[in-house]
């Protein structure tokens, strides 16, 4: 017998009393192991006295009791069934659904939106920062002159024609 | 077909057929422990009958849903430990003064003495001697699993793997919840173990 032996018989002890042979193999590994030796007593003196626990008094009636709860159960009124109507019935929750859907759908595209609107501005952002330099406010001295100029007017031909 | 069937699902089978003969058999058969359970589970004698009862009730209103591959015992344990957590948890919601409640400086008074006018003897009569009242108190004040490990432990037709299933756990974690529970019942209980009831036997 080794120590899983010892152990196995112990949890047996737990629930059954152990056989004469057993406990013979037990005495006899208890003999070489003194130390389990309170072990094994006390384990077998609480099995004993959890085994002569008496029992929880039941009374007489017991069995007439639960036969008369049961009865009493089946004649109470049962809950009415729904009065909703079949088709709501078969309706509710396709439309539950349907809304659960939609407002998925809603979010979604909302969603895809604003993902949009910034991926905009960002490209934007970035056309503005590659430009190096702006042109300084003299360039636009003869801006005036310019404006005021007959929008119409063609080239001076004669005048290319001098200067040719 | 049912030769091999567990004699008691075979009951059931019958019980879901609408025979009261067999339900009545199977109540006859298991009330004692499950009584038992109850009673050490809820330490209050009137709780435990009518939440024995409760559990034939609820046998018989789920046999329907029963199915004779599961083992008789196994299911009807696994309903009274349901039924027996829901009863410790509407107390813990709800607490109310036990009549079994000890008298602070009296540990073994009661806080009230009241008249038993029940026709059996109160549990406190039926204990024999100071070791069993000893192991009850000492059951009671272990956490619920392994207070149930322990109690399941007791039935004979029960395997590990059976009470292992009415606890909702592993074999090797209910073995440990039952070790876990006789260490603090030895701890507690030692000298009575080794002076008391016990010893005279040896």
């Amino acid at each position: 017998m080794n120590e899983f032996d010892y152990k196995t018989l112990l949890e047996k002890r737990w629930r059954h009393k152990v056989t004469a042979a057993e406990e013979a193999s037990v005495r006899a590994w208890l003999a070489q192991h003194p130390e389990s030796r309170a072990d094994w007593d006390l384990e077998t003196q609480l099995s004993e006295a959890l085994e002569k626990l008496p029992d929880a008094p039941v009374p007489s009636n017991f069995t007439a009791r639960v036969l008369q709860a049961i009865e009493r159960e089946e004649s109470a009124p049962r809950p009415s069934p729904s009065r909703t109507p079949w088709f709501l019935r078969f309706l509710m929750p396709r439309i539950a659904v349907a809304i659960v859907a939609v407002g998925i759908f809603v979010v979604y595209h909302e969603h895809t939106a604003v993902t949009a609107r910034r991926a905009e501005a960002v490209q934007g952002v970035k056309v503005v920062s590659g430009v190096s330099s702006l042109p300084g406010p003299e360039i636009l001295q003869d801006f005036d002159t310019i404006r005021q100029l007959p929008a119409s007017t063609g080239p001076d031909k004669e005048l290319i024609a001098l200067m040719k | 077909m049912s030769s091999n069937l567990d004699p008691d699902a075979a009951l059931m089978l019958r019980v879901k057929q609408g025979d009261t003969a067999a339900f009545t058999e199977l109540v006859e058969k298991y009330k004692q422990p499950v009584m038992n359970l109850a009673y050490r589970t809820l330490r209050d004698m009137t709780e435990a009958e009518d939440l024995a009862q409760n559990v034939f009730v609820q046998v018989y209103k789920s046999a329907a849903r029963y199915k004779s591959t599961a083992k008789f015992s196994t299911w009807l344990f696994t309903i009274a430990r349901n039924l027996c957590l829901n009863e410790i948890r509407r107390r813990s919601r709800h607490p109310a003064e036990s009549l079994d409640a000890t008298h602070p400086e009296q540990d073994d008074q009661p806080l009230q003495q009241y008249e038993d006018k029940k026709t059996f003897s109160p549990p406190e009569s039926l204990l024999q001697g100071e070791l069993a009242r000893q192991i009850d108190g000492a059951l009671a004040d272990l956490p619920e699993n392994q207070r149930s490990a322990i109690l399941l432990c007791r039935q004979d037709e029960l395997s590990y793997e059976e009470i292992a299933e009415a606890l909702g756990c592993s074999v090797s974690a209910t073995k440990s919840l039952i070790h876990r529970g006789r260490e603090t019942l030895k701890q507690r209980l030692k000298a009575y173990l080794r002076t008391g009831e016990g010893k005279k036997e040896n």
